[in-house]
């Protein structure tokens, strides 16, 4: 049992951290606390059951078109919701009631479009893997093997690219690197298709899995930020690792509580590192950079 | 100024007449058309909507026709109250109908101080009813339904070691603590009773721990898309054993849980295939228990209207008196408890559809 729980901890981990990593390429570079991440999520899980159900489109296509959508809605979001912001130089409050304004609009504009009733993408169990005691379904193998292709790439993308090592200069030091003549405008846009193709991933996993619901957008947001803030803000693998515990302490947890204190758990975590080691897991590795 | 005179006698006898003889039967409804029991929300509506347009259809009620003012409670209670006291105190209708048991809850007592009638045909909570003289029910008795389930269970089935799934609501918890004591007064054994979240969809920690505990069935306390979710998940962790599940009868249900549904057990009410037919010509889907429940509800109303007039005093009175009435969830009857008693009958799912279990 504990090792099965191990298992759907990494998988559900795995999830949060393309979601938590996607959202903390954006926090970490604009600061701005962007709640629509959990719109361009839920995005992405309609796009794929309109594609794959009412387009008949074959799975490979449709998931192409979501991550595609997603991204769309990322850039929307930066050219007409933060750029204006941006340049008026507002505070990072009113960018956050902004990015809940479009998370809001986004959401009820989904229901409007689909109705409120969840949707199912496959609407029967999913084949499953035995190993040894373990059972893991083809979609949690694939969670995995996509986790594990993604993130290395994206580090290496990030540390060896001129590209990424423009980013990681705009999130360390967003003032010196307009100095240095960046194109910030230009990176920005690029974090957010960075970070918006994450999401669309994370949500076309979650809509393969168990469906599609207007309010799953904001469960997803929360938990990334809270990984975010757990991993330490500033160090993009931090959101990674942090969102994996999180998942894992989610799971495990079930050996000693009802799974009813899941969400309680998460922000019990979040409240303790908040008090205790407020700069995150990671910390020390940001202070050490002087950032 | 004889012609201004004579315009406004001429006024009065036309169109004052006229208001007073066509009145607007404005009805309240509260009901959870977003959040996590839409599906529910949908429901209601679509049977509500069959009724009224029938009604109207016939001419209304003395001429007068029915108007629903709906507005989403989101299962929130405190929204719910909000939209009770708008529909008292603006709208001025004399009857609120309402829906599950967290926001009827919260809905009677505002009912009650301000002599409004509340109806419900959602709420599965014992005391519902009991509540406030004005509070009516009419909906299938959730908790001995889901007896005569564990009844046929352990009885029929033999079965001896119950996994027990509940999700986390008012309803649902309570029908899991009667399927427990139950099963356990009857001789068995509850091995494991697990709590599924109220928040998200991932159940696979909860069922790990049900499995382990080695089940020889699992009783699933869930609504509809849950008990799908979490049939579906049970079969993905490996859990092949029989499924029983409240009065879940609802496409959500099948279309959530698929093949992991099959051969699942529930208790139910039998409905009339002459509204299962209306149904499907109008909405192009198959017809479901909660539809029908409200369906006989607004005839139900439109009786009480005619019989008792369009006042709350009037209308609870009459529903009172309603007795035998051939709904098509079976005779209703509120009677002085002012709520509505229905033997359940045990259906299963089979090959994708639910049939009568002989």
């Amino acid at each position: 049992m504990f090792l099965q729980l191990v298992v759907n901890g990494v998988v559900s981990g795995a999830i949060y951290a393309l979601m938590a990593v996607g959202f903390a390429l954006i926090y970490n570079s604009t600061h701005i606390f962007h709640l629509a991440h959990g719109a361009v999520f839920t995005l992405s899980a309609y796009t794929l059951f309109f594609a794959v159900k009412t387009l008949g489109l074959p799975l490979g296509l449709a998931i192409l078109t979501a991550i595609c959508l997603s991204i769309l809605l990322g850039l929307a979001i930066e050219a007409w919701g933060y750029r204006p912001l941006r340049e008026r130089k507002v505070s990072l409050a009113t960018f956050l009631i902004s990015s809940l304004g479009i998370f809001i609009v986004v959401e009820n504009g989904l229901i409007l479009l689909f109705g409120a009733i969840p949707k199912l993408i496959t609407g029967e169990p999913l084949k499953a893997y035995r190993l040894g005691p373990l059972i893991v379904t083809q979609l949690h193998l694939a969670v995995i093997v996509c986790c594990l292709l993604i993130f290395p790439s994206l580090q290496f993308f990030l540390t060896r690219t001129r590209i990424g090592k423009m980013v990681r200069a705009l999130s360390d030091h967003p003032e010196l690197a307009t100095v240095l003549g960046l194109q910030t405008d230009r990176i920005y846009l690029f974090i957010t298709i960075l970070g918006a193709a994450l999401a669309g991933v994370a949500g076309i996993f979650v809509a393969l899995d168990t469906g599609v619901t207007s309010v799953m957008g904001w469960d997803a947001v929360l938990v990334a930020a809270v990984a975010v803030i757990i991993g330490g803000v500033g160090y993009l693998p931090g959101a990674g690792i942090a969102a994996l515990m999180v998942g894992l302490i989610q799971n495990l947890s079930v050996l000693r509580v009802s799974a009813q204190w899941q969400g309680t758990i998460t922000f019990g975590i979040l409240i303790l590192f908040l008090i205790i080691r407020p700069k995150g897991i990671f910390g020390k590795i940001i202070s050490s950079r002087g950032a | 100024m004889k012609t201004i005179v004579k315009f406004l006698i001429c006024f009065c006898i036309l169109v004052v007449p006229c208001e007073l003889l066509a009145r607007d039967l404005k009805i309240g409804f509260a009901s959870c058309l977003t959040g996590p029991a839409a599906f529910y929300g949908a429901y209601m509506k679509k049977g509500v909507d069959l009724a009224i347009d029938e009604v109207n259809a016939k001419g209304g009620i003395k001429g007068n026709k029915f108007v629903p003012l709906w507005e989403d409670d989101k299962l929130n209670p405190t929204v719910a109250v909000s939209i009770i006291k708008k529909f008292i105190s603006v709208d001025k209708v004399p009857v609120v109908v309402g829906s599950m048991t967290a926001t009827a809850l919260a809905m009677v007592p505002v009912a009650d101080k301000e002599n409004t009638v509340f109806i419900t045909s959602l709420s599965t909570h014992p005391d519902i009813a009991k509540m406030s003289k004005w509070s009516f029910r009419n909906c299938i008795n959730t908790v001995p339904s889901a007896m005569a389930v564990v009844d046929f269970a352990y009885k029929q089935q033999g079965k001896r070691k119950l996994g027990l799934l509940y999700f986390q609501n008012e309803s649902t918890r309570r029908i899991a603590e009667g399927v427990k004591k139950r099963f356990e007064d009857l001789g068995g054994t509850v091995v494991a009773m697990e709590m599924l979240p109220e928040e998200g969809v991932d159940y696979r920690s909860p069922i790990i721990k049900i499995k382990n505990a080695n089940p020889d069935s699992v009783y699933v306390c869930a609504l509809a898309r849950q008990a799908g979710l979490a049939m579906k998940q049970l079969v993905e962790s490996g859990v092949q054993l029989q499924f029983y599940t409240d009065p879940n009868e609802s496409p959500i249900w099948l279309e959530t849980a698929g093949s992991a549904a099959n051969g699942a057990f529930y208790g139910y009410l039998d409905i009339q295939k002459s509204y299962l037919d209306k149904y499907k010509a109008k909405y192009n889907e198959e017809g479901e228990i909660w539809g029908a429940l409200y369906y006989d509800t607004m005839h139900t109303l439109a009786i009480a209207i005619e019989k008792g007039g369009y006042t709350a005093e009037g209308i609870r009175k009459a529903l009172i008196e309603i007795k035998d009435y051939p709904g098509v969830t079976g005779p209703i009857t509120y009677g002085p408890e002012r709520d509505v008693v229905k033997p359940p009958i045990i259906k299963m799912v089979k090959d994708g559809k639910f049939v009568k279990y002989q």
